[in-house]
């Protein structure tokens, strides 16, 4: 079971994924949310109203949004909840949202998506003490809010591994190859942040486990949405024989599978299954680092569904299936067995304590 | 008049004339008249996009046609209600209008002048951004009483000013003694105060605990005290906002100096003839410009967000829009600015409550500005090129 | 029409090339052009004089497609033309050459002429300057008019400005050129070069038509003459024929003096003392070299040049819009060398510029703002701080109605107002603050022959009450006439200062020319040297 969701596709984000999502209701393989909510929650019409406000990325981002999105369609389809969606501007709309959803007494659960939601909420959620609320990516110490953050370090070491483990041998599949010249894979950062950094620490972490030696460039564009400069970072990283380039630069990831298919090589996606969101890639997309935000959401709404709601901490890491690393459509079976092997066994060395990854790049 | 050089083609001429030559009462009405038509338009649209959308409970059935899920009269009513309805949106909605009175009028100012600053954006963030650090500072200082509130706040608007008339000094000091034209050089330099204070921010200034790129909140000495409960509002600011377009009404209107910063902005040369030092002058009116945008960004921290936030809200490009649907009149401001606020605060509750698309309500939105501004645009553009005779009184910001 | 066809009827001597029949233009309110009748025929000058507003440009609009009747038709080669733009009428073969200038100041001199018809390279994606540079050059050879392929347009004289839209309108291979006040920023022997030109044009078949205000250049030059007053046309009579005094009546509707009537000139102290004035221009050139020149109480002195001597640049020294390199300049015994400009206006000196639209207007304003620029600091427009618009309204509707400005409306904006107009009210503006010192560049230019008189009058009542009058003007029978004394300028020095009773113009023209004073036959007796 925990072996079939690593190597099986997780279909959130737009189109394909999306509509995977909906339909996959009973016990379709592979499927996260299903499995969670599966079973005893069928057919319950519940008369719970959510109220949802998305990071400024909006609807349609093919990736965080998009996921939390999927994650709150599946409670409605689960539970039979309904919802409304508020999609701010700018960082400046959220507060006047939470304060519009948390005043409304037909809300049940006010689910913020992403850390600029931090600070207002913190006020917010003093302020309406009796409402409940969500908050994914960040922490407000309140009894009326659960918190969900991921354990991302941890999902981008089975990348770093995943990348460390192609770059040290012959592989070719889709339109990329490896250059066994020499060992080195590169990580590609949206704007330099703690959170960020969490991926690359966990990163050059996993690259090390597989090659104590291997080379780790990584670089940050600077912004989340700028794809030519991930482009032009990647193009260098590539021309300098990187195999691997791993982004966490939402946007401007984009130009890193751009670079990937140009130079020939491969790249690894984040937040949700890239290669079929972003299914024009997949012949380079050997991986994704997914991060469950979907699982996230409908956990915090399966609580209130079932009366268990409370506040704290719900940190997600690979034991949770809330992140992983999710091989891509086009590669999906066609990995060499040992490096399927060595990845399963870096998971459960993971879960098990027996790994302890870096969660910032002075632990490395 | 005859002997006038001509244009281009003869009807869009007349027409032009006519629009340029517009009394204000007829210039109001063609407003209203458009904000009509807007609205129908508009209407039409929503009910259309209804038949294509997919909903749970749609509002009407028509044969042939299938399912309609917006209802446009809903819609209108939600948007009036959402932003009229009840004291505490009429609080978001005059929070929303007293930021764009500032930012509208930190345009008109330069516009009136003869000069485009595009960059009211740019000044607002750092003058926001200058505040709350500023009061960040200084609120560890004083009492925690209105006392201290006075001191803050007024330290704080004062300080907001000051550094947005810094940047907008500079594209003027760039026209003046470079040559260099100012839409091009404030539109840049939009790029590189956002640059700054994000990096600003981000590594040296900021929250640090926070993934956030924002600064600490700042304490209730250094807010404003709101007027109306669940709203942010503060009727200090909106009065302030509304001395401030008089102020500069009579500046325009009265005084030698407004007189004298016009004519540096319209005609340098002429001005030079007239006695007054027009690139000195022309340095003046972007730096008051630049001042209202500050002083924006600082209402902006102390009154809104109660920090510095990356992402500040496009205030200072609406200022634009705002200035130029009130035909650069800073009274006229005053309506445009509501309006804005209005349909800003309006649309929100569409978004929130109608299960329209949020990208419809900004179409909507687009269309009631794009309809009543056009009529306003044109007559600028007719101005500009030299169109109508001018015999008829113009701008009621020309009084004698 | 092919060019061929119209070479082909030019031989067979098609009688008449343009004829337009009935043409009435309205514009809201007002009706330009009434019922008007003009043909011209192949190979003639034709001159239209009259009044500023009398119609002449609008009709010539007409003609080259920039507006469409509201009745008539035009007709070229007796064919009924309908003219969409301009862009129509140079189809077939009318040019256009305007008053205010259609060049774009930032290119040069040879990519202004080529404008829309560039000779390209590299199959067309390129312009070849190379031949472009050429071509002009030899257009301009041929046709005597001397300009710098090379050089920017802004950096050009108005004067040289002028030959490039002549250049401009030969280049595009105009057959009908329309000439609108051509020669108002020519010398003497530049205007004479012009008309050898129109002849020569004329001669290989090209037919002109030359709007003017002057009746001697018209009467010179010209075939036949067609004079408008209000819209409609007068009549149309033989230059050979015709008299200055004929036309001047047809053109105003009632007798006119043509010559200034100036009483003997009564001296008083010295008011403005210039002493080796040196000025640079925009390009840090020195313009005006070491000049000096001063100008008494009740006294007219003039300065006569070719545009672009340094005569420009000596007066914006003066007025206070330009620094002295070196020398002084005193204001009533007192030294303003290094005075701002405002201190200036507020000691009296008055001042009409030579480019109205620049300087002296600002074209968005009203004219009640109009009114004010220059005094918005005193009393009483203004206590300094707040304007007095009262006071300056009832200043501006005695300005309007002294000076005769149409419309006589204050609150219409400058540029709505012709050129003539414009000019009344600046000249009123200046003239009736009660300066001491009035200094008029090109007081005249463009304006119809009922203001010239009107207001060389009162630079005359001026003169009589004693003030001192500084004239600039390319006109030279203007300068010649008010002044008293005449200060030629050339190449930015003042090389003589003459006595325009006994000078002859083709003495002048030689002046400004560049001849030497001491090489001409001058009486010494006329050369009054000392510029004092």
């Amino acid at each position: 079971m925990q072996r079939r969701t690593f190597l099986t596709t997780v279909g959130v984000g737009a189109t394909a994924g999306l509509a995977g999502c909906l339909v996959g209701d009973d016990d379709d393989d592979g499927n996260g949310v299903d499995d969670t909510g599966n079973g005893e929650d069928d057919d319950v019409d519940s008369d719970i109203t959510v109220g949802i406000i998305y990071s400024t990325g909006g609807l349609g981002d093919e990736s965080f949004n998009d996921m939390a999105f999927a994650g709150i369609e599946q409670a409605e389809e689960d539970f039979g909840i309904s919802y409304q969606n508020a999609e701010p501007d700018e960082p400046a709309d959220m507060n006047d949202m939470q304060r519009q959803f948390a005043s409304d007494e037909d809300i049940d659960l006010v689910c913020c998506i992403g850390f600029d939601h931090e600070t207002d909420l913190e006020e917010n959620a003093a302020e309406y003490d009796d409402q409940r609320f969500a908050l994914v990516d960040a922490v407000v110490e309140a009894d009326n809010v659960a918190n969900y953050t991921f354990r991302e370090h941890e999902g981008s070491f089975q990348a770093g591994h995943l990348a460390g483990l192609l770059s040290t041998m012959d592989y070719a599949h889709g339109a990329g190859e490896t250059d066994t010249d020499e060992a080195r894979v590169g990580f590609v950062g949206g704007e330099e942040i703690a959170l960020i950094e969490r991926f690359e620490a966990g990163y050059i972490a996993g690259a090390q486990h597989a090659d104590d030696g291997i080379e780790t460039p990584s670089a940050y564009a600077g912004s989340w949405n700028d794809p030519s400069t991930g482009q032009e970072i990647a193009t260098g990283m590539y021309d300098d024989g990187a195999d691997v380039v791993f982004h966490a630069a939402g946007g401007t990831g984009g130009g890193v599978f751009e670079a990937a298919q140009s130079a020939g090589r491969f790249a690894i996606g984040v937040d949700d299954d890239q290669s079929i969101s972003a299914d024009e890639f997949s012949d380079v997309i050997v991986a994704s680092m997914v991060k469950r935000v979907d699982t996230a959401v409908y956990e915090s709404i399966e609580a209130v569904v079932n009366d268990e709601f409370e506040g704290g901490m719900n940190d997600l890491g690979l034991e949770d299936e809330g992140v992983g690393a999710t091989i891509g459509q086009d590669f999906e079976g066609d990995l060499p067995e040992e490096v399927v092997d060595a990845l399963e066994d870096s998971r459960q060395a993971i879960i098990d304590g027996e790994i302890d990854v870096p969660d910032n790049l002075d632990d490395l | 008049m005859t002997d006038d050089s001509g244009s281009i083609r003869e009807r869009g001429s007349a027409a032009l004339d006519r629009l340029v030559d517009a009394t204000a009462a007829e210039r109001i009405t063609i407003s209203l008249a458009s904000l009509v038509f807007a609205i129908i338009v508009g209407a039409v649209l929503v009910f259309v996009s209804g038949f294509v959308a997919d909903c749970a409970d749609p509002f009407i059935y028509l044969p042939g046609l299938g399912y309609g899920c917006y209802n446009p009269l809903e819609v209108y009513w939600t948007m009036l209600t959402g932003s009229f309805g009840s004291m505490t949106v009429i609080g978001q909605t005059l929070l929303q209008t007293t930021l764009l009175l500032f930012t509208g009028l930190s345009v008109a100012v330069a516009f009136r002048a003869g000069l485009f600053n595009i960059g009211t954006q740019g000044q607002m963030v750092l003058g926001a951004l200058a505040t709350a650090l500023v009061v960040l500072e200084l609120a560890a200082y004083v009492p925690d009483n209105a006392i201290g509130m006075v001191i803050v706040l007024s330290t704080g608007v004062i300080v907001g000013a000051i550094v947005g008339g810094f940047w907008g000094m500079i594209p003027g000091l760039m026209k003046a003694y470079a040559n260099a034209h100012e839409v091009i050089t404030t539109i840049m330099l939009n790029f590189v105060a956002i640059g700054i204070a994000f990096w600003l921010v981000q590594v040296h200034v900021g929250d640090l605990t926070t993934d956030s790129v924002q600064t600490e909140t700042v304490p209730a000495v250094a807010r404003f005290p709101a007027t109306i409960s669940g709203s942010r509002f503060s009727v200090i600011a909106l009065i302030g906002a509304l001395l401030v377009a008089a102020g500069i009404y009579l500046l325009y209107t009265r005084t030698v100096i407004g007189y004298d910063l016009r004519t540096s902005g319209i005609q340098e040369t002429a001005a030079e003839y007239g006695g007054v030092n027009a690139k000195r002058n022309i340095v003046t009116s972007m730096t008051l410009s630049g001042v209202l945008g500050g002083i924006a960004g600082a209402i902006y921290v102390m009154m809104v967000q109660y920090r510095w936030q990356a992402g500040i809200p496009p205030l200072g490009f609406d200022g634009i829009a705002v200035s130029i649907l009130a035909g650069n009149n800073p009274v006229g401001v005053i309506p445009a600015a509501l309006l804005f606020g209005s349909l800003k605060t309006g649309s929100v509750a569409v978004d929130l409550s109608l299960g329209v698309p949020g990208e419809l309500v900004e179409v909507l939105r687009g269309l009631i500005i794009l309809f009543i501004a056009m009529p306003e645009f044109f007559r600028m553009i007719g101005k500009r090129f030299g169109y109508g005779n001018g015999s008829v009184a113009t701008d009621g910001g020309e009084a004698q | 029409m092919s060019p061929d066809e119209r070479d082909r009827r030019a031989a067979t001597g098609t009688p008449s090339s343009v004829h337009l029949d009935g043409i009435t233009k309205r514009f809201p309110g007002v009706i330009a052009n009434d019922d008007v009748d003009l043909e011209v025929e192949r190979g003639t000058i034709h001159a239209l004089i009259g009044e500023n507003g009398a119609g002449k440009t609008t009709l010539m609009n007409v003609l080259y497609g920039l507006y469409e009747p509201t009745a008539g038709t035009v007709r070229i080669d007796g064919e009924p033309q309908t003219f969409e733009d301009p862009g129509d009428a140079m189809d077939v073969g009318i040019g256009m050459i305007h008053q205010h200038f259609m060049l774009v100041d930032t290119m040069t001199v040879a990519e202004n002429v080529v404008l829309g018809n560039e000779p390209t390279k590299w199959g067309g994606i390129v312009t070849d300057r190379a031949r472009a540079n050429r071509e002009t050059q030899a257009l301009a050879d041929r046709y005597g008019l001397e300009v710098e392929p090379t050089e920017l347009i802004e950096e050009i004289s108005v004067g040289e400005q002028q030959r490039v839209e002549i250049l401009k309108t030969l280049y595009r291979g105009a057959d009908i050129l329309i000439l609108d006040e051509p020669t108002a920023v020519l010398t003497p022997q530049e205007v004479e070069s012009l008309f050898d030109i129109l002849r020569e044009l004329i001669a290989e078949g090209k037919t002109i038509i030359f709007i003017t205000h002057k009746l001697g250049e018209a009467l010179e030059v010209a075939d036949e003459i067609s004079v408008l007053r209000t819209g409609e046309l007068v009549g149309t009579v033989d230059a050979e024929t015709a008299t200055r005094e004929e036309l001047a009546r047809m053109m105003v509707g009632r007798d006119v003096l043509l010559e200034v009537d100036k009483p003997a000139a009564s001296r008083g102290d010295l008011v403005l003392d210039v002493e080796d004035a040196t000025v640079e221009d925009d390009r840090g050139v020195v313009a005006a070299d070491s000049v000096s020149l001063g100008v008494h109480e009740g006294e007219v002195v003039g300065i006569a040049g070719v545009d672009g001597n340094g005569q420009s640049e000596l007066i914006e020294a003066i007025t206070g819009l330009r620094k002295l390199t070196s020398g002084t300049i005193t204001f009533d015994g007192r030294d303003i060398t290094t005075d701002s400009r405002r201190s200036r206006v507020s000691a009296g000196m008055a001042y009409v510029a030579e480019d109205r639209q620049k300087r002296s207007l600002v074209m968005e304003y009203e004219l009640r703002r109009n009114g004010l620029l220059g005094r918005q600091h005193l009393r009483p427009f203004s206590d300094g701080r707040l304007i007095d618009w009262g006071a300056t309204a009832d200043y501006v509707d005695d300005v309007i109605e002294a000076y005769d400005v149409r419309p006589t409306d204050p609150s219409a904006k400058a540029h709505s107002l012709s050129g003539g107009n414009q000019q009344k009210f600046i000249v009123g503006r200046e003239f009736e603050r009660d300066p001491s010192l009035v200094i008029a560049s090109q007081p005249t230019r463009g304006v119809d022959i009922g203001s010239i008189e009107f207001i060389h009058n009162r630079l005359l009542e001026l003169r009589a009450d004693g003030k001192a009058v500084l004239v600039v003007s390319s006109k030279l029978d203007e300068v010649t006439q008010l002044s008293d004394r005449l200060a030629v300028m050339y190449d930015g020095d003042l090389i003589a200062v003459v006595d325009p009773e006994t000078v002859t113009e083709n003495e002048l023209g030689l002046l400004m020319a560049g001849e030497r004073p001491e090489d001409l036959d001058l009486d010494g007796a006329r050369i009054r040297g000392t510029p004092a």
